[in-house]
C-alpha cells in the first residue's frame, strides 16, 4: 500500500522509538500492554525478543527498534507492547510490538500525509506507507504488514541459512554463509 | 425452530450419516473383489445401499434414493444368486459410489459436481450386467420440477409395486404444529394420493369455544390407508413434521395380502417423536434397519460399530471441550503455586484434590480425541484399487494396527501425506507385474501400512515390496538440479532426504499418478507441520519403507520442569529415562568430554546453558535428563529440575515456526510462558552445531536440505 491509497481520514496510534515519532493504523492495533516478562527463545536473531503470554495465549514480540537498526530496547516505566493484528501470507497473527513509548491516538486527513523521501530516513522507505505532518513533527506511518513479514523473511534466513532463496548460489558460498549467520547469532 | 431449518438439519445428518456408510460400502466393495464368494459382504454391500436409499428418501435425496436403489436391485439379483459379482460389476459399483457421493454433498461448498448423465451411463450398464432391457428411465431420475415430496412418493410408490396393503395411521399433531406453518389438511390430501384412504378425525381434545385458541391444533386423525406403497413412502409424507406430531404407521392385515412378508414383519411400528435431529434420524435408521432384518428372518444386523452405546459429537464441540480443559489445567498450577506458598493445610488439601481431579480430566478429555486410524487406513483400499487398474499392476494393501489410536487433529492431517506415499510407490515403487515375474518376485505386489506406538510418538509406515529406490539415479538428479555438488559423496540418508525437496522427481515423464515431484513436498511440510519427522530406507530390489513419526497428541503432555539461568523449559516425561547429577569434579574428571557415565554406559551429553548462551553463573551441581531420542541416548544439562508438570502445548505460531528446538510453549502458575523442548531436535540442533564449532571451516560438499532440520551441511564429506 502507498501514499496513494490513502484517500480518508483515518485514525492512527502514535508511539516513539527513541526521539522519533511512528505511527500505525489504529485498525490494526488490538491492544497496548504494559511491558510484562518477556520469555526469550534460544537461538533466535535479537530482533526477536520472545513471547509473552496474553491472557493465556502465546504472543511473540518483536523489538522494533532493533528492527530498524537502532539499540536494543531498555525497559522503562514508559515501554510499551503495542499487540497488532496483520497480515503475513494472508494469514492473520497476532504479534506484540516493543516500543519505548505510546503516544496517542490522532486523526489524520490524506492532505495532511505525503509519500515517504526516498532518502534521509534511517529505516527502509518501503516499510513507511507516508509521512503525516502534525505541527512541526513528522509521523512516520508504518506499513506494519510489509516491516513484519521482512522480520518474519530475515527470521527464516536466521534459522535457515543453509536454504538460500535463489537456490542456484555455489553449495560453496552456501556453506560460507550459513557459518557467518551462526557467528554473529 | 422453522420447519426449513429442520428439514436441513434432517439432511445433515443424513449427510454425516450417509459418508460413514458409504465407507463402509466401499470397503465392503473391495473386500468383496477378492473374495467373491462371500455371501456375508454380499449383505453387506446391498444393506448398505438400501440404508442409503432409504434414508435418502427419507431425507429428500429423491434423486440418490432412485438411483442407489437400482443398484440395490443389481445386489439383490446377486444375493439370490441370479448375478455373478464381476469386475466390471465391482467397478460400476465403485463409480457409482463417487456419484452418490457427489448427490449426497451437492450444494456444499467444495463438493464435487454430480453428472446426471454419468449416473444414466452407469445405470444403463449395470441394466447390462443384469441382463434386463432398457427400462423407461421416468424412475431413476424423477422429473426436478416436481416438489420434493411428491418427487420422493413417486420414486417409492414406483418401486417394486407390489401388493396392495392396508396400513393403519394414527397422526397426532401436538399443539403448537399450526405456529410452525404445517398444515396438516396438505399432509392427509398427499396421503390420499398414495392410494385409498379412509380419514376419521378425533375431536375429544378440543376445548370449549371459550378456551379455544384459533391458532392450535387440537385435532388427531386415525387414517386406513391402502396402498401399494411401503411403510417408507408413508413415513415420507410426515417428513418435515415428524418431530412435532405423534405419529403411528402400523400394518394391518389384510385378505390382498399374501401371509408372508407382512406377517413376519409383524406388528412392528415406528413412533418418532424426539425433538433432536440427529437423535431421530439415527433412531428411524436403526428402526428402518431392524425393520429389514425382520422382513428377511433374522439377518444379521448392519455392520457397523453399534451405535446405541456411543454418540456422535461434532469436533468443533470437543475442540472447545479441550480447550477449556487446558484453560483448567492453566489455573490448576496457578493455584497448586499458590498453594505451595501459603502455610495452610487446607487450602493445600484442596488445591491437591482439584490437582489431581484436573490431571483425570485431561487424560479423560484427551482419550476422547483419539480414534483409531483404521478409518483413514481403510480408505486407501480404494486408490490401491483404482491405482493398480489405471497402471496395470497387481498390488495388495496390507494393514497392521489399525486399531493404533491417535489424536483427531493428527489423524486428520494424515491422509494426504499417505495418498502420496501410496501413489509413489504404486507408480515408482513396484514394478510391472511381468517384470517382476521375471526377477522370481511374487507377481502380486504389496503395500503395507502399518501403525504403532512408541513412547509419545506413533509410527506410520508404508512399505513395499518394490525395486526400492535408486539412489544413484537421485543423486544425479540432484546433481543435473544444482542442489548438490557434483563428486558429493552423501549418506544414503541424505541422498533420500534429497526426494523430499520441493519439484524434485527422477520419472522420466509426467503421469497423471505422480511425476511432478509435489506429492513428497507435501509430505514433508504436512509432517513438518505436525512436528514430526520422516525415516526412509530402501533396499534395491527389495523395496522402500517410508516411516513417519508423529506426536501423539497436540495438545497436552505431561513435562518435566526444569530451569536453566532463569529461564523454564519443559521436557516431554515420555522422553526421559532418568536424572543423574553432574557436578564440578564430574566435569573435571571427563576432561572437558561431554561424556557421562550412566551405569557403565557411556552417554554424551549437551549442555543446554552453553547451547543457549545463558550467561548467568552456572550452579554447584547441575542435572542431567538422559533422554532416548531417534539416534540413541543423550543427556540435556540442566540448572535445576522444579517438578512434574502437566503442559498445555500453546503453538509458538507462525513467527516462530522456524525455530526447530522448541515445539511449542506452555503457561506456568505465576503466569510466564516456559518453552517445550524437542529432545529429537534439540539433539540434532545441537550435534549440527558443535559440528561446526568443532571444524571452523566449511568442507567441501553439502546438501541444501529443504526442511532445513537436518541439514547435516558435509559433516560426513569431510571425514
Amino acid at each position: 500500500m502507498s501514499v496513494s491509497e490513502i484517500t480518508e481520514t483515518r485514525q492512527y496510534l502514535t508511539f516513539k522509538l527513541g526521539n522519533e515519532i511512528f505511527a500505525t493504523d489504529v485498525a490494526k492495533v488490538r491492544e497496548v500492554l504494559d511491558l510484562t516478562t518477556i520469555t526469550q527463545i534460544p537461538r533466535t536473531p535479537d530482533f526477536m525478543a520472545g513471547v509473552i503470554n496474553l491472557r493465556g495465549s502465546v504472543v511473540p514480540v518483536v523489538d522494533l527498534r532493533l528492527c530498524f537498526e537502532m539499540s536494543k530496547t531498555e525497559s522503562t516505566r514508559n515501554t510499551c507492547i503495542v499487540v497488532v493484528e496483520v497480515l503475513l501470507d494472508n494469514e492473520s497473527t497476532v504479534i506484540g510490538a516493543l516500543t519505548d513509548s505510546v503516544e496517542e491516538v490522532i486523526d489524520l486527513e490524506p492532505d495532511q500525509i505525503q509519500p515517504a523521501p526516498r532518502i534521509g530516513t534511517q529505516i527502509r522507505t518501503d516499510f513507511i506507507k507516508g509521512m503525516g505532518k502534525r505541527d512541526t513533527q513528522f509521523i512516520m506511518i508504518l506499513d506494519i504488514d510489509r516491516v513484519f513479514s521482512a522480520e518474519e523473511l530475515s527470521a527464516a534466513r536466521g534459522q535457515e541459512a543453509c536454504k538460500s532463496e535463489s537456490g542456484k548460489q555455489p553449495i560453496e558460498k552456501q556453506v560460507v554463509d550459513k557459518l557467518l549467520v551462526e557467528a554473529a547469532a | 425452530m422453522s420447519i426449513a431449518s429442520k428439514a436441513d438439519q434432517f439432511k445433515i445428518a443424513f449427510r454425516e450419516e450417509g459418508r460413514e456408510v458409504l465407507v463402509d460400502l466401499e470397503s465392503a466393495l473391495l473386500e468383496l473383489n477378492e473374495n467373491r464368494d462371500d455371501t456375508e459382504l454380499v449383505g453387506r454391500v446391498f444393506r448398505a445401499l438400501h440404508t442409503i436409499k432409504g434414508s435418502g428418501a427419507m431425507f429428500g435425496f429423491e434423486n440418490l434414493a432412485a438411483f442407489t436403489h437400482n443398484l440395490e436391485n443389481a445386489f439383490d439379483e446377486v444375493r439370490n444368486g441370479r448375478l455373478e459379482i464381476s469386475s466390471e460389476l465391482i467397478d460400476l459399483t465403485l463409480s457409482a459410489l463417487d456419484q452418490i457421493r457427489a448427490m449426497l454433498e451437492e450444494g456444499e461448498v467444495g463438493a464435487p459436481q454430480a453428472d446426471p448423465s454419468a449416473r444414466a451411463e452407469i445405470l444403463a450398464n449395470v441394466r447390462h450386467l443384469m441382463g434386463r432391457p432398457e427400462k423407461p428411465s421416468a424412475r431413476e431420475m424423477p422429473a426436478a420440477s416436481n416438489t420434493s415430496t411428491e418427487a420422493g412418493c413417486e420414486a417409492c410408490t414406483g418401486i417394486d409395486a407390489g401388493p396392495m396393503r392396508e396400513w393403519s395411521i394414527h397422526f397426532a399433531p401436538s399443539a403448537e404444529f399450526m405456529l410452525n406453518g404445517a398444515n396438516p389438511l396438505l399432509l392427509l390430501r398427499e396421503l390420499g394420493q398414495l392410494g385409498g384412504l379412509s380419514v376419521k378425525a378425533s375431536m375429544a381434545a378440543v376445548p370449549p369455544l371459550s378456551e379455544l385458541d384459533p391458532e392450535r391444533c387440537y385435532v388427531s386423525w386415525e387414517m386406513v390407508l391402502a396402498t401399494a406403497a411401503d411403510r417408507d413412502a408413508i413415513r415420507d409424507v410426515f417428513i418435515f413434521v415428524e418431530d412435532c406430531c405423534d405419529l403411528t404407521i402400523e400394518a394391518v392385515m389384510s385378505p390382498a395380502s399374501t401371509a408372508d412378508s407382512v406377517s413376519a414383519r409383524g406388528q412392528a411400528s415406528i413412533v418418532a417423536q424426539t425433538d433432536s435431529a440427529v437423535a431421530s434420524a439415527a433412531d428411524l435408521t436403526a428402526r428402518a434397519l431392524e425393520d429389514k432384518r425382520a422382513t428377511s428372518g433374522g439377518r444379521r444386523n448392519y455392520d457397523a460399530p453399534d451405535n446405541a452405546s456411543s454418540l456422535r459429537v461434532p469436533a468443533a464441540k470437543l475442540d472447545h471441550f479441550v480447550n477449556l480443559v487446558g484453560e483448567l489445567v492453566t489455573v490448576q498450577a496457578r493455584l497448586s503455586e499458590i498453594a505451595a506458598q501459603r502455610d495452610d493445610i487446607e487450602i493445600a488439601a484442596v488445591s491437591e484434590e482439584i490437582e489431581r481431579l484436573t490431571s483425570s480430566l485431561r487424560e479423560n478429555s484427551m482419550n476422547i480425541r483419539m480414534m483409531p486410524i483404521r478409518a483413514t487406513f481403510e480408505k486407501f483400499r480404494r486408490l490401491v484399487h483404482d491405482l493398480a487398474r489405471d497402471l496395470g499392476k497387481s498390488v495388495e494393501l496390507t494393514i497392521e494396527g489399525a486399531d493404533t489410536e491417535l489424536d483427531k487433529t493428527v489423524i486428520d492431517q494424515l491422509g494426504d501425506p499417505l495418498m502420496h506415499l501410496i501413489r509413489n510407490s504404486m507408480d515408482h515403487g513396484i514394478e510391472p507385474p511381468e517384470f517382476r515375474a521375471a526377477r522370481g518376485k511374487r507377481s502380486t505386489a504389496t503395500i503395507h501400512l502399518s501403525a504403532r506406538h512408541s513412547g509419545a510418538s506413533v509410527l506410520i509406515g508404508v512399505s513395499d515390496d518394490g525395486g526400492g529406490i535408486d539412489s544413484e539415479a537421485v543423486q544425479k538428479r540432484a546433481v543435473e538440479r544444482g542442489l548438490v555438488g557434483a563428486g558429493a559423496q552423501l549418506t544414503e540418508s541424505e541422498i533420500f532426504a534429497l526426494l523430499f525437496q520441493p519439484g524434485f522427481s527422477t520419472a522420466k515423464q509426467i503421469t497423471d499418478v505422480s511425476g511432478r515431484g509435489v506429492g513428497m513436498d507435501v509430505v514433508r511440510q504436512r509432517v513438518d507441520s505436525l512436528r514430526g519427522s520422516i525415516d526412509v530406507t530402501s533396499e534395491p530390489g527389495l523395496g522402500t519403507r517410508v516411516t513417519l513419526r508423529l506426536p501423539l497428541t497436540l495438545a497436552i503432555i505431561d513435562g518435566l520442569l526444569v530451569s536453566i539461568g532463569e529461564a523454564c523449559f519443559v521436557l516431554p516425561l515420555a522422553n526421559i529415562l532418568e536424572c543423574i547429577e553432574l557436578t564440578c569434579a564430574d566435569i573435571e574428571r571427563a576432561n572437558g568430554k561431554h561424556m557421562a557415565n550412566v551405569r557403565g554406559e557411556i552417554v554424551p551429553y549437551i549442555r543446554l546453558r552453553e547451547h543457549f548462551n545463558t550467561r548467568t553463573p552456572r550452579p554447584e551441581i547441575e542435572q542431567i535428563m538422559v533422554v532416548q531420542t531417534e539416534q540413541g541416548r543423550y543427556g540435556f544439562v540442566v540448572d535445576r529440575v522444579l517438578g512434574n508438570c502437566q503442559t498445555v502445548i500453546k503453538n509458538l505460531g507462525r513467527f516462530y515456526r522456524h525455530v526447530q528446538a522448541v515445539s511449542g510453549a506452555t503457561i506456568l502458575g505465576n503466569g510466564t510462558v516456559a518453552l517445550i523442548l524437542d529432545p529429537e531436535r534439540l539433539a540434532q540442533d545441537a550435534i549440527r552445531a558443535i559440528s561446526h564449532n568443532a571444524r571452523g571451516r566449511p568442507a567441501g560438499a553439502a546438501v541444501k536440505h529443504g526442511s532445513g532440520r537436518e541439514a547435516k551441511v558435509a559433516a560426513q564429506a569431510a571425514t
